[in-house]
Parts: C-alpha cells; structure tokens; sequence
C-alpha cells in the first residue's frame, strides 16, 4: 500500500510540472530576458509582457507590489496569465512593483538581479497601427498594413497588398481626435489616398497638373476637414560604404493643403517653390501652426550631406484653410548641426517630438537617427540620450493624452524596426522604452518583416483589408482640383 | 492484343518513373538544385502557422517540406518522377473503378504528362502537382466506402478539407466524385453532398476570409512564382484531367483493346514528341552556370565553357566572373566568344541574381547585399529563400553587422541542410578577428571601398573605376574593369589603367596593349623589356591577313578568333 502511495506522490509531482529539486543560485546580474523589460515604466493596460529566456526549462515571476503577484511558465518562455496580468494591473495602478525572476537549468534555480515596473496610471491608446514590411531597398512583395490592440495581442489587417494588386501602401495615420479622420496612401493603378472619417471611407486622387505628384507625409487637423501633406519626387540611392545602407532624397518637395470636405488642394508660395525643399509637416494640437521641414534645395545626390533641414513654422487658420506668407524657423539645422524630420505635436499642445540625423530627409536608414524633444513653451530641447538607442530611432506618434510615445527603433539588429513605447510625463521626463509586446516575444528573432510607421489611437479604424480591397477595385478615386492658397 | 495491353499496363508506370527520375534527377538537376536553393524549408512553428495558414497552406507546407531535398538532385527527381506516377495510378484507378474494366487506360498518363511539361519550367512549382495527387487518392479513398451516408458525409467533410488543405487543385476530387457516382451507385446523397461542398467552396471564395490576390483564390496554393503567370493553363490542366476521368466512363462500352494499344501508341507518340520540346536545355544551362558560380567552383564554369560555349547573358557573365576569380581573364578572355560589355553586368531592373555574384565576389558588398535582399523579395514568391539568406547572411558578416547576420544565421540553423553551415559561421561571430583572418570573408572585407559613394549599376564601368582608385590591391575589381575597357574596346582607358608586372603581360592585355602602341606610333624598342615581343609580330601577321581578307571574319576567325584584334574588328554590340 505505501508502495502504491509513494507512486501516487511521485506522478502527481510529475503531472504538477513542478522540476525536481535542485540547487539554488543568487545571480547578481539582471535576467538575460528577450525582450530587455528590466526598469522600464508602462501603462496600466499594456497586454502582458511576455519575455524569453535562453535555455532554461522553467520561470517564475513574482511581482510585488500592493499584494505578491506569482506567475510561472514551463519552458524558456514567460507567457503571463493574461486575466491575471490585467487583474493585477488594474489593481497595482500608479504602483511601482518589484519583479523577481528565478529560473530553472539544469535542475538549478536561479534568483536574478530584482528590477522595477512602474505601473502609470496614463493609460495609452489601445490602437497602434504599423507597416509590416521586408525591409528591402527598392522593391517590396508583401505589404500589410496591420492594427493591433495594444491591451491585448489581437491584430487585424487594414491593408494587404496581395488583395491590391502588389501595390505599395504606407502612412496610416490618425488625427486622434474624438471623432477620428484617418489616412493612408494606397498607390497603383486603382490606388488613392485612403480617407476615413464619419464612418465613411473615401478614395483620393491628391495629384494635380499644378502641384509635383500625390500627397505623401502629413497630417489632418483635428477637425478632420484639413490635411498638411508634403509632394515629393522621391529618389533612392545606395551608399557603398559598409556602415551607410539606403540614401533616399527628394529631388523636388513641396507642401500642400487639402481640404477634404471642399475636395482641393493647394499652396502658397512660402510653402512650394524651387528655392526651398520643404517636407514633413504637422499641426500643432490648436490647428494654428503648421510644422514642417525645410531645407535650402541643393543639387542631389551630389550635395546630399549638405542638405540640412530645419525645424520652422507657418500660421495656419483651421477655420478658412488659409495659410500664413511668412515661415519662422523654429529651430536651425546649421546652428545644431543636424537635419530634422518627423515632428510631431504632443495632443496637449505642450511637446514636440523630432527625429534628427546628420543630414538630409530619409532618417530611417541613418543608424545616427535620434528623437529630440522640444518644449514649444520654453524652446529647451531634450536630446533624450537615456531614451534614444545605438542605431536608428525614428518615426514616432503621440497617444491622445500625450503622455505616451511610440516610434519604430532599430536599436536591436540595425535593420529590422520595432514599435517602442516610452512615458512622458508632465515634466517631459522620457521613460526608458520598452518593444511592443508580443504573445510569442521570440517572433522578433526569426522576423524577417519590420514594424514600421507606428502610429497610436484611441479607436479602432472604420475599415479593414477586405473593406480596402472593395475601395481599391470597385470604387473610382474623387479628383481633387487645386485652388489658390493666399 | 491482350496481352500488350496487360503487360503495357504494367511497365509503363515503371517506365515513367524511371525515365522521370532520370529526367529530373540527372538532366534537369541543375533545375532542381536552382529551384531547392530559392527555397527555404524551416522546423519552427511559426514558419509552420505563417505557410499553413492560408487556403492551400498545408499543400505548400508539405510541398516546401519535399523540395528542401532537391538538394540531392537524385533524391529531388525520385519525388517528382513518385508523385507523377502516383497521380497516374490515381486517375487509372478512378476510372477502373467507374467502369469497371481498363477502358482507354492510357489516358490517365495525360495529367501525369501535362504537369512534367509544367515543370519543365521553373516559374510552376510541384505544389499544384501534390493538390492533385492528394485530390486523385482522395477519391480513391471516398469509393471504398459502401455506405451511403457514411460515403455522402466523408464527401462533404472531406472534400471542403481537401480545398483546404490543397487548394484549387481539390477541383478534380468534385469532378471525379460526381462522375464515378453517377457511373456506379447514382446515390442522391452523395450527389447532394457533393452540390453542398460546390456551394460552400463557392461561399467562402466569395467571402474571402484570407488576403489573398484573384490567382491566389483559385490556386490556394503556390502553384507559380509569378505574379504574372497565366491561370490558363491550371484550367487547361484541370479540364484534361476530368476528361481523361468522363471520357472513359462515358464510352467505355465500346472500347476494345485494340483501342486501348491505339491510345497507347498515341501517348507514348505524344511524349516523345512534346516533352523533348519542353526541356529547357539553356536554362538548365545557366542554371548550372548559377548553381557553379554560386558555390565559387570557377574552374568547373570554366570547363563547362570550354565544353559548350555559353548561350545566355547570365551565363557569359558567370564565365568571365570565373575568369577574373581564377587570374585566367588577362590570358583567356577572348578563348570564349565574347560578344561585348553586356556579358559582364547588367543593370539592377535587368537582373538581380547573377550580378548579384559579380558584386559580392569583387567587394561590392552593400551591393550585393541589397541584391540579395530585392532578390528575396521579389523572386522568392511569398517565402524564403536559401540562396539569399545564406548570401544576407555573408554580406552583414562581412560589413560587421553581426547581430543582423545572427538573425539570418538563427533562422537557418532551423533548417535541414544548412545548420552546419550556419552553425560554423555563428562560431565566427563569436571568435574575434576571426572574420578578418577568413580566406574569403577578410579578403573580401578588405575590398570593400574605403569611401562611400553613390551605386548606380547603369554605370557599373564607373564603380569599379572608383573602387579600383580607392583599393588597388583589389586584383578581382581591377581585372573586371580592365575586361570591361577591353569589351567596350575603349584601349586608351586600358592603356591608361595598365600595370605591367615584372612577369609581363598575359596574352589578352598584350594584344591590347601592343594594339594600342601601334595606333600611336610607339617605338616599340622602348617599351620595357618584360613585354613579349612575338605578340608585336603576331599583331603585324594579324594586319597583313586582314587586309587580305578583305575584312572577311569567316576567313579570319579560324586563324585570329581568339584574338583580342578580331574581337575590335568584327564584334558588333
């Protein structure tokens, strides 16, 4: 009988999962955790953060904060309880937890180095959309736009190039506002500009005989019926120098304005012309200031280092559409000694966050790239050095409340981009950024798709991929005419 | 009668495998090796869920899963030479079934057939061929089942399954479904079954719960490479394929054997006829130049040349490759028949895949790496390829990216035949200096440019000019270059560029170079004593026989042929 029991003790041991017993170890270092999630600060309805560690056959984390919080998980993967990790975030909000992390190897347990999350109660856009794309040179074969809820690991399709003929498509970007206007770009044959607003979806055709070519960078102000978008004749190039990857310069760049309730598009002479490349732009969060890019226009690819764009402004009346004659510099590239692109507003009107790079007005490939923060109310400029990574940082987003960003870094392999969160607080302090996470964390080791255009917002698009399918085939694009800007 | 019809019955499938397999494995196995190398089959479950989860995914899986071992040609023709017969066999079996005797057996080779002449092109991947097998088995399957409900249910069940799983080639399974019921038991529920999965299949097309284009709808699976292939041909396909099945079924009273010896003769008269038509022999061609000039074996592309000159452009370009890499293009350029500079590169919107190699062995290697990189993605329908994961691999180890090269060098540790060769240069990154001591990565680290400048492939004359400038000791750019000068028979730039040795000069830069002493009036009692002057009197010979000619290139050749002065003279480009 106690030869029966004994059986029964050791089975049930084994159908617990628990390892056997072994020897334990204090490691003094922090856990070889993939993705780095040690110290970082995130929003109280972040979905779990999954994380691997190399060659270990079981973790356990406990979390303590308010009350102890203990999860485990067999294998080299730490897959959270996702019930129990909303649970404990809802309940341990505006908290700062303690994270033990112990793991099992060769029938050894390890105690790792403790490290912090701090649990903000700003909570940040459930919706992020980014481009999955190979990040190839010229060409591309499949494209996807997806949606993803960041509080969880759901994802949609809002584009898929194989269902639109092959073409490309790019730029999803949101206005944020209650009721959202959203755009993207779908080129090709039966292509346009994408614009979602009230529930409806519409098809653009920007280009006119009076401006260079369709819109491309921009933004909608917060009303929905105005667009600021830049008309580029893009031109890509390659360096032959190990460390430099893809060049891509404009051979020509303008600013336009649509109005998408009116259905034109125009410009003004501060804004198009030869003398100037101006590109980029974005609104300031009242609708009243235009923020762009602006380079004096040099012959390219020859003079492509010395293209150096400066951070400057124009007025803008969100109530006609009018834009101001006179463009102010905000911020000098030669005086900094780097070129900007990217700004964008913070919702609350108070930041302005700007990609820099050495020169010119492709960031992405330039592994130099950083994110700079500007207070509009001061002038003072953060260069973010705690926040910024080894290689590329660049195209970012602010959350509704402005109290998040998100941006595509390449800091882990230089070539393959990944959506980062980082906290700004009231002060414009800037948390260290953490990858978006994902329900299996090792994807971004065997990916051969980056993440690119990350862009945060508060409701979910009207559409998805079969809806932009239908648009694409069966729905002729709206002809925008131009229109005198003075 | 009889017994040529038993006995064909029999040896013919055997005759087709083996003559399959030797086809495939022996004559189009630098087509199999070619198209295992634009493949990448790897054990993770997310490449799994990433390939499966589509319509027609677990056909593709699987399919992926077999050609990895094309990379032993014998074994690559045995699979293709086992599904050919085994679609066969299928088809005859239906039919046997339907009819229940042998009526125009021969015709069940036709699919067999039609898909061989497919795949004589490598565009058309062996997936459609697996649906169909799969599909013909199926059915197989389905007929063994008595009952009526069980037989109606499996159709409904298995069918929508088998659409599924394969994809578009599921289309035969209905067709043979409907036609053998009809034929043998007329049970309404398998025929109402069989309506029901027609209706459901035509639902979920047109709902369209997968992203997928119009083609790729019909297919399910990969069954081509290209965008722009035709879908006439699966349809063509197909229809042949339920008529070989209704066609029997329907006449099968009236057929004796001597009909079946006549159908007989009549495929084996087509075969004979149409597949030699189908055999791509310069394709193979430079496939085999490809695969060779890949792997660096520059003296076997070299041996083939001397055995058969090149037909293609991609193929010349692989021999003078060779010739630079092996020292051989000073003394042996002219030895081929060189037909001007479009034999050394051509631009980025005309190739990728063969220049690609021409970059990457003379030190271009962001170039070559981007190369790499567009090749992926535009020609590697919808997956990876081994060829330019291995090469991004290489190029980010070189240039010293290396937690990129460990992403591409991870992904093939998964994979069947190349984790050695991964795993060996994963070892690299982790033993300092280790890439700069390598025989071919630190030489080629050490070629790369010194200063960066802008690639524009258009003017690849150009980039070995700068390249040249900026590392002299480049010998591969260097001699490209000075092939290029000679090809465009721009002598003055080669003359200009020209370093003579103390060992003098091989033959081809000789003949250019006395030709260019000539066109200047060069005492040639000045020129260093290292030159051979045999070749200045070999030049006066050569001017003396051409003004006799009368500017005949067919008298010519077979005396100056190889010669670089009847290459300026007679090779139009």
């Amino acid at each position: 009988m106690r030869r029966v029991l004994y059986i029964l003790l050791l089975v049930v041991m084994v159908a617990c999962g628990r390892a056997p017993m072994g020897g334990y170890r204090q490691c003094p270092s922090l856990p070889p955790m993939f993705p780095d999630y040690a110290d970082i600060t995130i929003p109280c309805n972040i979905a779990p953060l999954n994380f691997e560690i190399d060659s270990v056959e079981s973790i356990e984390v406990l979390i303590k904060g308010e009350q102890d919080w203990l999860f485990e998980s067999r294998g080299s993967t730490m897959h959270f309880n996702e019930r129990k990790w909303r649970k404990m975030l809802s309940e341990e909000c505006g908290n700062e937890l303690l994270i033990h992390v112990t793991t099992l190897r060769n029938s050894e347990h390890c105690g790792w180095r403790s490290f912090t999350w701090t649990v903000s109660e700003d909570r940040i856009d459930p919706y992020l959309s980014y481009r999955q794309i190979e990040p190839a040179y010229e060409v591309w074969n499949e494209l996807r736009i997806v949606e993803r809820n960041v509080e969880k690991f759901d994802e949609r399709l809002l584009g898929d190039n194989i269902s639109t003929d092959n073409s490309c498509m790019n730029c999803h970007t949101s206005n944020r506002a209650e009721q959202p206007a959203n755009f993207m770009h779908v080129r090709g044959k039966r292509g346009g500009t994408i614009y979602s607003f009230n529930g409806k979806m519409r098809k653009i055709n920007t280009a006119t005989d009076r401006t260079s070519g369709s819109a491309v960078y921009g933004e909608i102000e917060r009303s929905g019926r105005y667009g600021i978008f830049t008309t580029a004749d893009i031109v890509p190039i390659l360096h032959l120098d190990a460390n430099e990857r893809m060049e891509v310069y404009d051979r020509s760049s303008d600013l336009i304005v649509i109005d998408f309730e009116e259905g034109t598009v125009s410009d003004n002479a501060a804004i198009s012309g030869a003398v100037y490349q101006e590109t980029f732009p974005a609104f300031s969060a009242d609708g009243r200031t235009i923020y762009f890019c602006r380079a004096v226009s040099r012959p390219q690819p020859d003079s492509i280092t010395n293209m150096m764009y400066s951070l400057c402004a124009i007025d803008f009346d969100p109530q006609t559409g009018r834009l101001g004659s006179e463009v102010r510099t905000v911020i000098d590239a030669e005086s900094v000694g780097r070129s900007f692109s990217f700004p964008k507003c913070s919702p609350d009107g108070r930041w302005l966050m700007v990609t820099v790079s050495d020169y010119g007005t492709f960031p992405i490939w330039h592994s130099e790239t950083d994110l700079w923060l500007v207070d509009l109310q001061s002038g003072a400029i953060d260069t973010l050095a705690e926040v910024n990574g080894r290689y590329s940082d660049s195209y970012h987003s602010w959350s509704s409340t402005s109290r998040w960003v998100v941006f595509a870094s390449k800091r882990d392999d230089r070539v393959y981009g990944r959506p980062y969160f980082a906290h700004v607080d009231s002060l414009g302090q800037v948390s260290r950024p953490f990858v978006l996470p994902q329900r299996d964390p090792t994807i971004y080791r065997t990916t051969l798709k980056s993440m690119n255009i990350p862009e945060l917002y508060p409701h979910s698009e009207i559409y998805d991929a079969r809806a932009l399918r239908r648009v694409y085939f069966d729905k002729e694009a709206e002809k925008f005419e131009y229109k005198e800007n003075n | 009668m009889k017994k040529i019809d038993k006995y064909a019955r029999l040896a013919l499938p055997i005759l087709m495998t083996v003559v399959a397999w030797l086809f495939f494995g022996v004559f189009y196995r630098w087509h199999l090796l070619y198209f295992e190398g634009n493949h990448l089959f790897l054990w993770t479950a997310d490449y799994a869920r990433e390939t499966i989860c589509h319509l027609g995914g677990l056909g593709d899986y699987v399919m992926r899963f077999l050609v990895q071992f094309y990379h032993f040609p014998l074994l690559g023709g045995a699979i293709v030479a086992l599904l050919l017969v085994a679609l066969q066999q299928g088809v005859q079996r239906v039919v046997q079934r339907a009819t229940s005797s042998n009526a125009l057996w021969p015709l069940s080779f036709v699919p067999s057939l039609f898909y061989w002449a497919l795949l004589c092109n490598e565009d058309y991947t062996p997936v459609g061929l697996l649906a169909m097998v799969v599909a013909i088995w199926t059915v197989v399957g389905l007929m063994r089942l008595n009952n009526g409900w069980l037989r109606s249910i499996a159709v409904l069940v298995g069918l929508i399954a088998l659409w599924l799983a394969v994809g578009g080639g599921a289309v035969i399974a209905l067709v043979a479904v409907v036609a053998v019921e009809l034929a043998t038991k007329r049970d309404w529920r398998v025929l109402v079954s069989s309506v029901v999965v027609a209706a459901v299949v035509a639902t979920i097309w047109y709902l369209r719960p997968w992203q997928l284009s119009d083609e790729m709808m019909v297919t399910g699976g990969i069954y081509f490479r290209h965008w722009d292939i035709r879908l006439d041909v699966f349809y063509k396909l197909w229809a042949a394929t339920a008529a070989v099945i209704i066609v029997p079924i329907v006449v099968a009273r009236y057929i004796r054997e001597w009909i079946n010896v006549v159908a007989l003769v009549a495929v084996v008269g087509a075969t004979v006829v149409i597949l030699p038509k189908h055999y791509d022999s310069n394709s193979e061609d430079t496939m085999a130049y490809y695969c060779l000039t890949r792997n660096g074996k520059w003296n076997e592309v070299i041996e083939r040349a001397r055995k058969h000159d090149p037909q293609t452009r991609p193929a010349m370009i692989c021999l003078n490759l060779s010739l630079v890499m092996t020292g051989q293009s000073g003394e042996n350029l002219f030895d081929f028949p060189q037909y001007g500079p479009a034999g050394l590169f051509m631009t980025y919107e005309e190739d990728l895949i063969f220049c690609g190699e021409v970059l990457f062995n003379l030190g271009f290697i962001n170039e070559a790496q981007r190369y790499a990189y567009e090749m992926m993605v535009t020609y590697s329908y919808l997956q990876r390829s081994a060829f330019t994961v291995t090469r991004l691999a290489e190029t980010n180890m070189i240039a010293g990216r290396n937690e990129v090269a460990r992403k591409y060098l991870n992904a093939l540790k998964h994979t069947l035949f190349y984790r050695k060769w991964a795993n060996n240069r994963l070892e690299l990154l982790d033993i300092p200096k280790a890439i700069d001591e390598h025989r071919l990565y630190g030489k080629l680290r050490r070629n790369q440019p010194v200063e960066n400048f802008a690639f524009f492939s258009a003017k690849f004359d150009k980039m070995l000019e700068e390249m040249v400038d900026q590392r002299p000791e480049n010998r591969e750019a260097y001699d490209y270059l000075m092939a290029f000068y000679l090809l465009y028979k721009n002598v003055d730039a080669f003359a200009e560029r020209l370093i003579i040795p103390a060992s003098g000069l091989p033959r081809a830069y000789e003949e250019a170079f006395a030709m260019v002493c000539r066109i200047n009036h060069v005492d040639t009692s000045t020129l260093p004593s290292n030159l051979n002057r045999a070749t200045f009197d070999r030049l006066e010979r050569y001017i003396r026989a051409y003004n006799l000619s009368g500017n005949n290139p067919n008298v010519m050749e077979k005396d100056w042929g190889r010669s670089y002065w009847f290459y300026t003279n007679f090779i139009r480009f």
